[in-house]
C-alpha cells in the first residue's frame, strides 16, 4: 500500500525536532563485520562488545534534504540526527542532556542563557568546532533573507553572542521554557563551509543534499536516488566511535514489501504502524524480530469546527463524544495499539494530565444531552432543532487508512443516536489546503497531533493561534489563554505541569475535539541488533553504542 | 495498471483494412452463430448476466446492510453468521461484494458510455469530414493518447476530489481516444463507399448520413471497444485504489475492498477477504474480455466459420 | 518514404507542445501546493509567503508556464521544490535507466511468452489448447497488478525465498549481472502480465491472417510439412506487424510502472511521479510527464516508420 508512505507526513504533522519518531528502522545489510577498528574510545567504559555491521533502517518515505533549518519531514530529521549534533539533546524521557554543549546556565529572569561548549570536537572534514559555528547556525532563521519553515522557535532570540571560542550566550526577549528542549536542540552547521553562502540561497545549497558535513556519530557517504542513503561511522565522534560500521537508510515505498523485507532480514530495524502490529508480533513469535512498544507523543481526535453553529454548544460536543466508542476503535482498528484518550496531551511526556473530565461511551447519555441542547429526533429518527437536521461532513485524508476507518466507524456510531454524517476523503495536499487557515472549510475532521519535545500546548488552543496557527477548531477560552501564555514563561517544571494540567482539564471539559486515543508506537528490529528500544522522546538515543552480534 | 483492453481496440484498425457490405438481416444471424461458436465468449456472457443481475438486485440479495459494522466480528471467517466472512471493520463481505458490484459496474458502464459517446463524435467528425479538421482532431487524440494513462488519471483525480462522479468523469474523458481512432478509421473507409456517395448526391444532410447511414455500419467495432473498455475501467479503478485515489470508502467497490485487504496479517490470516474481491474483479474483467473477443470475431467478416 | 519520416518526426513537436500545455494547465488546477508538506507549528507566516514568492508559486499561470517552457527548451527542467536545489534532470537521469530496463525486459518477457502462445493458438484454432491459452493469457490482464505483485512477493520471495523482496540490487554487494537479473525477474514479469493477453491475441490473429495467405496454402499443397511452413514462412511474415505494436504498448507499460515500482521498491520514474504528484512538486511532475509522453510519441513514431518500411501496401 503506497498509501502508507504518506502516513508519516500525517501522523506526525507536528514534526518533532528531535529525531524521535517511530518510523526509524534499521537493517543489517551485509554481515561482513570488519571489526578492524579498535576500541579507541576513551570516555566510554564499554567492555569487549562486538562491533561492526550495518544498521539497515527501512522506511516508506524518502527524505528531502539534510539541513534542519529547511527540512520538515521525519525521514530527513532522522538522518540529520545522525549526521549533525545540537547544543543539547533529550534523553528517553525528554530531559535535556548536553550534546555539543557540556553544560549551560541561565539567569533567574530566564532571559540570558550561557552554553559552555565541548572542546576538541571536530567536523567530519577535520576542522575544529567552535562558538562561531553556533552563532552562525542559530542566526540563520533570524536572518531577514531566511526562507524556511523554522522561524518561530527562534523568534524570542534577541542576541547571540560569542563569549569566547567555547562559550556562547543567548539573550531572549522574554522567558521561554521550551527554549532548551526545542530551540537549543537545533543542530549546528559548519560556518567554515556555509559562512559565505547568502542566506537566501542556503536552502538550495548542494551541501544539503550532496555533501553534508556535521559533528554527529555518522558521516554522509552517498545518496542513491530512490534507493537508500548510506552513512558511515565517524571514528572521531566525540562520545566515542560508533560500533556500527554504517547506517543504511533504505526506502521501501510499500509497507507490505517493507514487512516482507523485515521478515527475510533485508532490513533490520523499522517502525511499525498499528495496522502492521499483529504481523510484527507474529514475526516476533517466530523469533525473527524483537518488537518494542510504548506511548508515542501524539493523540488522535475528531476535531469540530467551532465556527459552525452545530458545534457551538459545549453540551452537543460532549454528547458527540459520548456517542463514540473509543475502546472499540482502539481494539478493532488499532489492534489494541493505543490508549483511550479523554483530553489532549500524551502520556509519553511529563506534562500529561490523566485527571480530566471524562465523557465515556454512553449513547443514552448522548441522546439526553442532545435533548437538553434542544435536539429531538424527527420521524425518521434524525435529530432536528428548529427544523434543521443534525447532519455534517466528516473530512479526513485518504493518505491515512486508520483515520479513514475511524471516520467510517464514527459515521455508524453517530447514526445510532440520530446524527447523519457523510465522509469526505481528500488527498493530502488538498486536505491541508481545505482545513487550514485561511479556509477552514470543514465541519469536522479526523486528525491527530504529534507533540514536540516540549509539551507546550499553546499551538493548539491559544486564541492567538486561530488566525494563522494550528488552532483550526477556532477554540477560544480566556482562562486557557491566560494559563498557556503563562506556561512558557515558567522554568519550574512542577509549576508548569500544574498550569498545563489545568489548561488541559478545561479543554477536556469543553471538548472542542472528541479526543480518541493516545497513539502507541512500535519498533521492530532483528534479534541480533542491540540498542533500539521504542521511546517517544529520542528513538536513536546513544546510537553510537548500538551494535550487531 | 492494465488498460491493454484499450490497446487491443486501438490496434484493431491495422487488421481490419477493408469492410464489406452485407445485408443487415443476415449479418446479425451470422454473427450470432459465430459468437455462439466461441465457447469462452458464451461462458463470459453468462457470467456477466449473472453478475449484472446480482448487482441490480443487490438490495434484495444482500443478507445484511453493507455498511453495518460489528467491530467485534472483525475478520470473521466464512460461516453461518457471515456467509463469506466479515471484513476488517466487521461488515458482511458478501453484502459488500454485491453492493461493490453495483459501484464497480456503475463506474465501468457509465464512464464507458461517456467515452464511447465522445470518441464516436470526434471520430465520426474527423473521419467523415477529413482534411484539416481531421488533422487537428487527430493530433489532439495523439496528445491525449500519449499521456501514460495512469499518470493522467492520478493528476486528474488529485485535481478533483476522488468522488464517484469524478472517477466516472475522469475515466470517460481519458478513455475515448481508442474509440475515436477506431470510428474515424471506419468512417474514412465508409465515406467513399457507394451508398454514402449515393446518399450525398441525393442531397441528404451530412448529420443524417453520419448517424443513419455510416454509424450503423461502424457499430460492430464500437460495441467491441465498449465491452473491453468496461473491464479496463474496473481494473483502472482498482489500480487507483492502490494509490488511495479510487472509489473512496465507505462506498464499497471491488477495488477498494481488495486494497483494504492488502496487509500480510489479512492476506495470511484471513485469506478469503482479499481473495473474494480479487476474484470478482478477475472473473468480471475476464468475462468482458472474452465477450469482447467473441464479438470481435463475430463482427469480423474475414473470419469465416 | 524519407519525406514521410521527416514529416512524421516534425509532427511530434507540436504534439509534445500540446501535451505540456495540457499537463501544466491540469497541474495548476490541482488544489494545494508544495507548502502543504510544511505543515508545521514552527513556520512563520512571513517565511511561508517568502517561500511562495521565491519559488514563483504566486505568479500568474501563464507567466509560470512560459518561464517553464523557456527553460525546458534549453534543456533545463528546473529544480525540485521539495528536494530544494536538486536539479530535476538529475533525479530523472538517476531513475530513468531503471524504468527503461524494467520496460525492456518486461516487453522481452511478454514477447517471448506471448508470441509462441499466439502461434500455437492460431494453428490449433478453436481447440482446447486454443481456449486454454486464451484463458491463461487473459488471467494476467484481468487481475489487478498490485495484487499479483504482493502475492508473488509473499509467496515467491518470503515463503519460498527464490527471489529478492524488491530493489534493483543486493545492498552492499559488488555489481553483478546475475544479481541484477535476479532482482528484475519478478517486477518485469508482473508488468508483462498486463500486456500478454493483448500480444497473444494479436499474434494469434496475425498468424491466422498469414495462414490464410495463398503462398502458405501453396506451400502446404506442395507437400511442405506443417511445422516448417508455419515457422519458415508464416511466422516471419506474421511477426513483422507485431513488432510494430510495441509503440502502442508503451503507455500501459509506463502507467503500469507506477504501481510495479512502488510494490517492488524499484527506483524508477513512475515512483518519482507519484511522490511528486502527492507533494505537488510541479517541476518534477512536468518533467516526468514530458519524458513519459516523449517516450510514447517516439515509440509510436518508430512503430509507424517500421510499419511503413515493412508494409509496402501503405502509401503516403
Amino acid at each position: 500500500m503506497l498509501k502508507n508512505r504518506f502516513l508519516l507526513f500525517i501522523v506526525f504533522m507536528f514534526v518533532l525536532i528531535v529525531t524521535a519518531c517511530s518510523d526509524g528502522t534499521v537493517e543489517e545489510s551485509s554481515n561482513e563485520a570488519n571489526s578492524e577498528k579498535e576500541d579507541n574510545q576513551t570516555e566510554n567504559t564499554q567492555t569487549e562488545e562486538k562491533s561492526g555491521g550495518s544498521l539497515v533502517l527501512g522506511t516508506t518515505a524518502a527524505p528531502t534534504l539534510f539541513n534542519p533549518y529547511y527540512s520538515t519531514d521525519t525521514s530527513s530529521s532522522t538522518i540529520e540526527g545522525f549526521i549533525f549534533s545540537g547544543l543539547v539533546t533529550v534523553d528517553t524521557d525528554f530531559n535535556p542532556e548536553g550534546d555539543l554543549a557540556e553544560s549551560w546556565e541561565f539567569t533567574e529572569d530566564g532571559l540570558r542563557w550561557t552554553f559552555h561548549l565541548r572542546e576538541n570536537v571536530k567536523w567530519h572534514d577535520g576542522a575544529d568546532f567552535t562558538a562561531d559555528d553556533v552563532v552562525f547556525s542559530y542566526g540563520i532563521p533570524l536572518h531577514e533573507d531566511y526562507i524556511g519553515p523554522r522561524g518561530l522557535p527562534f523568534e524570542i532570540i534577541e542576541e547571540i553572542n560569542k563569549v569566547d571560542d567555547y562559550t556562547v550566550e543567548f539573550v531572549l526577549s522574554e522567558p521561554y521554557a521550551p527554549f532548551i528542549t526545542i530551540t537549543a536542540q537545533f543542530e549546528v552547521l559548519p560556518k567554515h563551509i556555509l559562512g559565505e553562502v547568502p542566506i537566501a540561497e542556503l536552502g538550495m545549497n548542494k551541501f544539503n543534499t550532496k555533501e553534508p558535513i556535521g559533528t554527529g556519530p555518522f558521516k554522509f557517504q552517498q545518496w542513491k536516488e530512490g534507493e537508500y542513503i548510506e552513512l558511515i561511522a565517524n571514528e572521531d565522534y566525540y562520545l566515542g566511535a560508533p560500533k556500527l560500521d554504517s547506517i543504511i537508510y533504505k526506502i521501501v515505498p510499500d509497507m507490505n514489501t517493507l514487512m516482507a523485507q523485515l521478515q527475510v532480514g533485508d532490513i533490520n530495524l523499522t517502525g511499525i504502524s498499528p495496522q502492521y502490529i499483529e504481523t510484527a508480533k507474529k514475526l516476533e513469535e517466530q523469533g525473527k524480530v524483537v518488537v518494542t512498544s510504548g506511548p508515542s507523543n501524539a493523540f488522535e481526535y475528531i476535531g469540530y469546527n467551532l465556527r459552525n453553529e452545530l458545534f457551538q454548544d459545549k453540551l452537543v460536543r460532549q454528547a458527540l463524544t459520548h456517542a463514540i466508542d473509543k475502546e472499540a476503535i482502539v481494539q478493532a482498528i488499532l489492534d489494541g495499539s493505543g490508549v483511550v484518550a479523554h483530553g489532549p496531551g500524551s502520556p509519553a511526556n511529563w506534562a500529561f494530565n490523566p485527571d480530566v473530565p471524562k465523557f465515556e461511551y454512553d449513547p443514552e447519555e448522548a441522546k439526553r444531552k442532545l435533548k437538553e441542547a434542544g435536539w429531538e429526533p424527527n420521524k425518521d429518527g434524525i435529530l432536528e432543532k428548529d427544523g434543521n437536521k443534525f447532519e455534517f461532513v466528516l473530512k479526513t485524508t485518504s493518505a491515512n487508512e486508520i483515520r479513514q476507518q475511524i471516520a467510517e466507524v464514527a459515521q455508524q456510531q453517530l447514526s445510532e443516536i440520530g446524527i447523519k454524517t457523510s465522509i469526505e476523503l481528500l488527498e493530502w495536499s488538498a486536505y491541508v489546503e481545505q482545513t487550514s487557515p485561511p479556509l477552514w472549510n470543514f465541519d469536522a475532521i479526523v486528525a491527530g497531533w504529534s507533540i514536540g519535545s516540549d509539551p507546550d500546548p499553546t499551538w493548539f488552543w491559544h486564541t492567538s493561534e486561530i488566525e494563522n496557527g494550528l488552532n483550526y477548531n477556532g477554540f477560544s477560552n480566556e482562562r486557557v489563554d491566560e494559563l498557556l501564555s503563562e506556561n512558557t514563561k515558567i522554568s519550574d517544571i512542577e509549576e508548569r505541569k500544574r498550569i498545563i494540567a489545568e489548561a488541559d482539564a478545561i479543554v477536556a471539559e469543553e471538548q472542542p475535539d472528541t479526543f480518541l486515543y493516545y497513539v502507541e508506537g512500535s519498533l521492530a528490529n532483528a534479534p541480533n541488533l542491540h540498542g533500539p528500544k521504542f521511546n517517544a522522546a529520542n528513538t536513536y538515543y546513544k546510537i553510537h553504542e548500538w551494535y550487531i552480534d | 495498471m492494465t488498460l491493454s483492453g484499450r490497446n487491443l481496440t486501438v490496434n484493431e484498425p491495422l487488421l481490419i483494412e477493408e469492410k464489406q457490405e452485407f445485408a443487415h438481416e443476415s449479418i446479425w444471424k451470422v454473427m450470432l452463430r459465430k459468437f455462439l461458436k466461441n465457447k469462452l465468449a458464451v461462458i463470459g456472457a453468462i457470467i456477466l448476466v449473472i453478475i449484472i443481475a446480482s448487482a441490480i438486485f443487490a438490495p434484495w440479495l444482500a443478507p445484511q446492510d453493507p455498511s453495518k459494522q460489528v467491530l467485534l466480528d472483525k475478520l470473521s471467517p466464512p460461516g453461518e453468521k457471515y456467509i463469506l466472512g466479515a471484513d476488517n471493520l466487521g461488515r458482511d463481505v458478501l453484502s459488500r461484494l454485491l453492493y461493490g458490484a453495483r459501484v464497480s459496474l456503475l463506474v465501468g458502464f457509465t464512464s464507458v458510455a461517456g467515452s464511447i459517446f465522445i470518441g464516436t463524435m470526434i471520430g465520426a467528425i474527423a473521419g467523415y469530414y477529413g482534411g484539416k479538421l481531421d488533422a487537428i482532431l487527430m493530433r489532439f487524440v495523439d496528445a491525449v493518447i500519449s499521456f501514460p494513462s495512469l499518470f493522467l488519471l492520478i493528476t486528474l483525480v488529485t485535481i478533483f476530489d476522488p468522488s464517484l462522479m469524478t472517477l466516472i468523469f475522469v475515466f470517460a474523458v481519458f478513455g475515448w481516444t481508442g474509440t475515436a481512432r477506431l470510428v474515424r478509421g471506419e468512417f474514412l473507409a465508409l465515406r467513399s463507399s457507394e451508398f454514402v456517395l449515393a446518399a450525398r448526391t441525393l442531397g441528404i444532410k451530412n448529420s443524417r448520413i453520419i448517424f443513419s447511414h455510416i454509424l450503423p455500419n461502424a457499430m460492430g467495432p464500437i460495441i467491441v471497444s465498449a465491452t473491453l473498455g468496461v473491464g479496463g475501467v474496473i481494473l483502472g479503478e482498482a489500480a487507483l485504489s492502490y494509490l488511495g485515489l479510487g472509489i473512496q470508502p465507505p462506498i464499497p467497490s471491488w477495488g477498494n475492498m481488495l486494497q483494504s485487504a492488502q496487509n500480510p496479517q489479512i492476506m495470511l490470516g484471513a485469506w478469503w477477504y482479499p481473495l473474494l474481491p480479487g476474484f470478482m474483479i478477475l472473473i468480471t474483467v475476464l468475462s468482458f474480455n472474452f465477450v469482447g473477443d467473441g464479438l470481435r470475431d463475430a463482427f469480423d467478416p474475414k473470419i469465416n466459420e | 518514404m524519407t519525406t514521410y519520416i521527416i514529416r512524421r518526426t516534425l509532427m511530434a513537436f507540436p504534439l509534445l507542445f500540446l501535451i505540456t500545455i495540457i499537463s501544466f494547465g491540469m497541474m495548476q488546477m490541482a488544489p494545494g501546493d508544495p507548502t502543504a508538506l510544511m505543515m508545521d507549528p514552527m513556520i512563520k507566516q512571513e517565511n511561508l509567503a517568502a517561500y511562495k514568492e521565491a519559488y514563483g508559486l504566486n505568479d500568474n499561470v501563464i507567466v509560470q508556464y512560459v518561464r517553464w517552457l523557456g527553460n525546458m527548451i534549453q534543456g533545463n527542467f528546473g529544480e525540485s521544490l521539495i528536494r530544494q536545489g536538486v536539479p530535476v534532470s538529475e533525479l530523472i537521469l538517476a531513475r530513468l535507466p531503471n524504468t527503461l530496463i524494467l520496460m525492456i525486459v518486461s516487453s522481452v518477457i511478454a514477447f517471448l511468452i506471448s508470441i509462441p502462445l499466439g502461434v500455437i493458438s492460431a494453428t490449433k484454432r478453436n481447440s482446447l489448447t486454443d481456449y486454454s491459452i486464451t484463458f491463461v493469457s487473459f488471467l494476467g490482464v484481468a487481475t489487478p497488478n498490485f495484487w499479483i505483485g504482493l502475492v508473488l512477493i509473499m509467496f515467491m520471495s518470503v515463503h519460498m525465498g527464490w527471489f529478492p523482496t524488491g530493489g534493483v540490487a543486493t545492498l552492499g554487494e559488488p555489481f553483478s549481472i546475475w544479481d541484477r537479473i535476479h532482482h528484475l525477474i519478478l517486477p518485469a514479469f508482473v508488468l508483462a502480465t498486463a500486456d500478454m493477453a493483448g500480444l497473444t491475441r494479436y499474434s494469434r490473429s496475425s498468424m491466422l491472417e498469414v495462414l490464410r495467405q495463398d503462398y502458405i496454402r501453396t506451400a502446404k499443397a506442395n507437400g511442405f510439412k506443417n511445422g516448417t511452413v508455419i515457422f519458415k514462412h508464416g511466422l516471419r511474415n506474421g511477426l513483422i506487424p507485431i513488432i510494430t505494436i510495441i509503440g502502442l504498448m508503451l503507455p500501459s507499460f509506463i502507467g503500469g510502472s507506477v504501481i510495479i515500482e512502488s510494490i517492488f521498491a524499484w527506483p524508477g520514474i513512475g515512483l518519482l511521479f507519484v511522490e511528486a504528484a502527492f507533494q505537488r512538486d510541479y517541476p518534477v511532475i512536468m518533467a516526468v510527464v514530458v519524458i513519459a509522453a516523449s517516450l510514447v510519441v517516439i515509440g509510436n513514431l518508430i512503430a509507424d516508420i517500421l510499419y511503413a518500411i515493412v508494409d509496402p501496401r501503405i502509401e503516403y
